[in-house]
């Protein structure tokens, strides 16, 4: 954990919400996330589908496409207010101070205009650069992406280009305009595995390269490991556990992290372990249940689980923890005793699956 | 490429000769003589030995297949034959005519789908809210109304109200540079109208589909302007369907203009074809129909081809 704040932290979020308004009523994807980072340094945030990450990212920036969208807090860039801004005041943070890496670069680049064309338009209309100035400056940018002849790639269309390469694209157009801040979303999730190592480790490399912080938004722990330095779970919408990366991954004070730990597949077991999946679905949103969102799947779940909303507490070695039962704990034990005997489901699918792994063994 | 071409010009080819075959069938099946109007029946006495002489001499004693054969290899050769009426020949009775029903389908054209291409994407851009609702209801309303009553109106307010452009009548651009965009503001409005609805609806929707893809959320992420975003990055791929339709209507237009023409007294082609269908004057019908027809097979054709211009990807697979 990092103790010493010297200044003004680069991102500071304070209670983030945001709603969406459906036919279906308000539904609230995201609901009320802090969250702190300092510069320098890389913030992982993990959560399944629908977990509100996406929502969460683009809620930061005013990014949101929906017009009956809610967005209440604060986000704090440098100090400054995000949220109070205009669109026009907006426009000159994105792509220049923050920027964005997606999901899927099979569709974020546009497929009637070169790459040239892309990773420069904004350089120009951020930097002010002449056309010749800001096709060298992309040039050299394509090849500190590792973008093989970026010369001739300059007048391609992104229909001629590999996901990887696309991908790299799309990463030296976030790097161009020496943003302080890079908001990865899901950078890896729609490329091959062995292209998925390469791109983790090209961002890593530009990002202390260029001395930039980063949001590294994932669904896979296994993205998060020794690339960030504080990690934060989400689920339904709030952070259910938030630690640096060391203590989160050698002491899970949530169920939930617990048992996405336990998804990753590890090479270390035997071949044919059946992996571990939590069981049961994300709650609806639109009609989010009265406690503990994750209640209903949890393996420890108890009475006071299903009714009260726990609260965010900070323990012992600086992790937070949003569950009323963390782990860790004699209460915790007892209460997975409980489930076990009294044959609760989702105790029983989490953990005899464990037990006939060490069996087989 | 160029076997993509070649294959283009051939198919055109082809299509323009089934055109020619069609139509040269269709009018033969016409009632009426041509030889009628050449010597008006019912006025004194009609010299049988003459008509027949006329009959033979014009080939229309000969059957159906030979006339085509012999019409179409005039045609090939430019000789479209000459009017029953006028004696004129018939190609340059198009040639004189075609300009005029050329500029009123091109500024036609050119009005309407430089109006729809902003409203297009105002509309979609503001989908929703109060400017694309009045947008929609203008377009709702213009596509139900058929251009000749948009040209009846427009006639009585701008050139009867307020007198401030002729009501009928053409004036060439070789006369006068401003009598001739004076004549052609009134007609080519009353056609651009129920286009520029059309086309409106058309940018509108495929903007709107645009509008949601990932490409617009990065470029927007970049931090460029809302104008530069929706002009440089959405309009161009969501321009297809608008080219096809414009493609096609241009095609149309060339033809369609015989209504219009007729409403403003425009002396185009249009006008010509109605005075040779009601003359009986089958050859210039006849050629009148080829020629419109193989403009359109023409503007088709080099639709596909900036098909190929606005989307790198179609390029490809057809390379």
């Amino acid at each position: 954990m990092n103790t010493s704040l010297p200044d003004t932290p680069l991102l500071e979020v304070e209670n983030l919400s945001t709603t969406f308004m459906t036919p279906r009523g308000p539904l609230t994807a995201v609901n009320g996330v802090n969250l702190t980072l300092q510069k320098g340094q890389t913030y992982g945030l993990v959560g399944e589908s629908g977990s509100g990450k996406t929502v969460f990212s683009r809620s930061m920036l005013q990014l949101n496409v929906s017009s009956n969208v809610q967005t209440t807090g604060s986000v704090k860039f440098q100090g400054e207010e995000l949220l109070t801004k205009t669109r026009k005041e907006m426009q000159s943070i994105w792509g220049k101070e923050i920027s964005m890496v997606f999901q899927d670069p099979m569709t974020s680049l546009n497929p009637v205009m070169k790459v040239g064309t892309q990773v420069i338009e904004h350089i120009r209309h951020h930097l002010g650069l002449g056309k010749k100035e800001a096709r060298e400056l992309g040039i050299e940018l394509l090849r500190s992406v590792q973008i093989p002849e970026p010369e001739a790639r300059m007048d391609v269309y992104p229909h001629e280009c590999s996901g990887g390469m696309r991908q790299r694209i799309c990463i030296a157009i976030a790097l161009a305009c020496g943003s302080k801040l890079l908001i990865a979303d899901e950078p890896t999730t729609a490329l091959d595995v062995t292209v998925q190592h390469q791109i983790l480790n090209l961002l890593d490399f530009q990002r202390r390269d260029r001395d930039m912080s980063m949001v590294l938004v994932t669904h896979d722990l296994g993205v998060i490991a020794g690339r960030a330095d504080h990690v934060a779970v989400m689920y339904a919408g709030r952070l259910v556990e938030v630690a640096d990366t060391k203590t989160l991954f050698a002491a899970p004070k949530m169920p939930y992290t617990e048992a996405l730990l336990r998804s990753i597949p590890r090479m270390d077991q035997p071949a044919h372990t059946r992996l571990l999946s939590i069981s049961g679905r994300p709650p609806d949103l639109a009609n989010p249940p009265k406690g503990c969102a994750f209640a209903p799947r949890c393996a420890y779940a108890q009475e006071q689980c299903e009714n009260e909303q726990p609260p965010i507490t900070t323990h012992a070695d600086g992790s937070q923890s949003a569950c009323w039962i963390p782990l860790g704990t004699p209460a915790s034990r007892d209460a997975l005793q409980k489930n076990l005997s009294a044959g609760r489901p989702q105790t029983l699918a989490m953990h005899n699956v464990a037990s006939t792994t060490s069996e087989v063994k | 490429m160029v076997k993509t071409l070649g294959l283009r010009l051939v198919r055109l080819l082809a299509t323009v000769f089934a055109v020619s075959f069609l139509t040269f069938f269709m009018t033969s099946l016409l009632p009426g003589d041509p030889v009628d109007t050449i010597i008006p029946p019912g006025i004194g006495e009609r010299d049988e030995v003459l008509v027949a002489q006329i009959r033979e001499e014009l080939g229309l004693n000969d059957p159906f297949l030979v006339r085509y054969g012999n019409w179409i290899g005039d045609v090939v050769q430019g000789d479209f034959g000459k009017s029953y009426v006028t004696d004129q020949p018939v190609l340059s009775e198009i040639t004189a005519r075609l300009p005029v029903t050329a500029e009123l389908a091109i500024v036609a054209v050119l009005m309407s789908v430089f109006l729809a291409i902003p409203l297009g994407i105002a509309s979609a851009y503001k989908q929703g809210k109060a400017v694309d609702n009045s947008i929609s209801a203008v377009v709702q309303f213009l596509l139900s109304v058929p251009p000749f009553v948009v040209g009846i109106f427009l006639i009585w307010g701008l050139a009867l109200q307020a007198g401030v452009l002729p009501a009928t009548g053409w004036v060439r651009l070789t006369e006068s540079l401003t009598g001739n965009i004076e004549s052609v503001i009134l007609p080519a409005s009353a056609l651009a109208l129920s286009q520029l609805a059309v086309f409106t609806r058309l940018v509108r929707a495929d903007m709107i589909s645009t509008l949601q893809e990932n490409y617009v959320l990065s470029a927007r992420a970049k931090g460029l302007t809302d104008g530069y975003v929706l002009f440089r990055h959405a309009f161009r791929p969501s321009s297809l369907s608008l080219i096809t339709v414009v493609g096609l209507n241009i095609g149309a237009l060339l033809g369609g203009t015989v209504v219009i023409e007729q409403l403003f007294a425009v002396p185009g082609l249009g006008r010509k074809l109605l005075e040779a269908i009601n003359t009986r004057d089958i050859i210039v019908v006849q050629g009148i129909v080829l020629f419109i027809s193989a403009i359109y097979v023409i503007i088709n054709t080099a639709v596909d081809l900036i098909y190929m211009v606005v989307d790198p990807r179609i390029r490809v697979k057809s390379a």
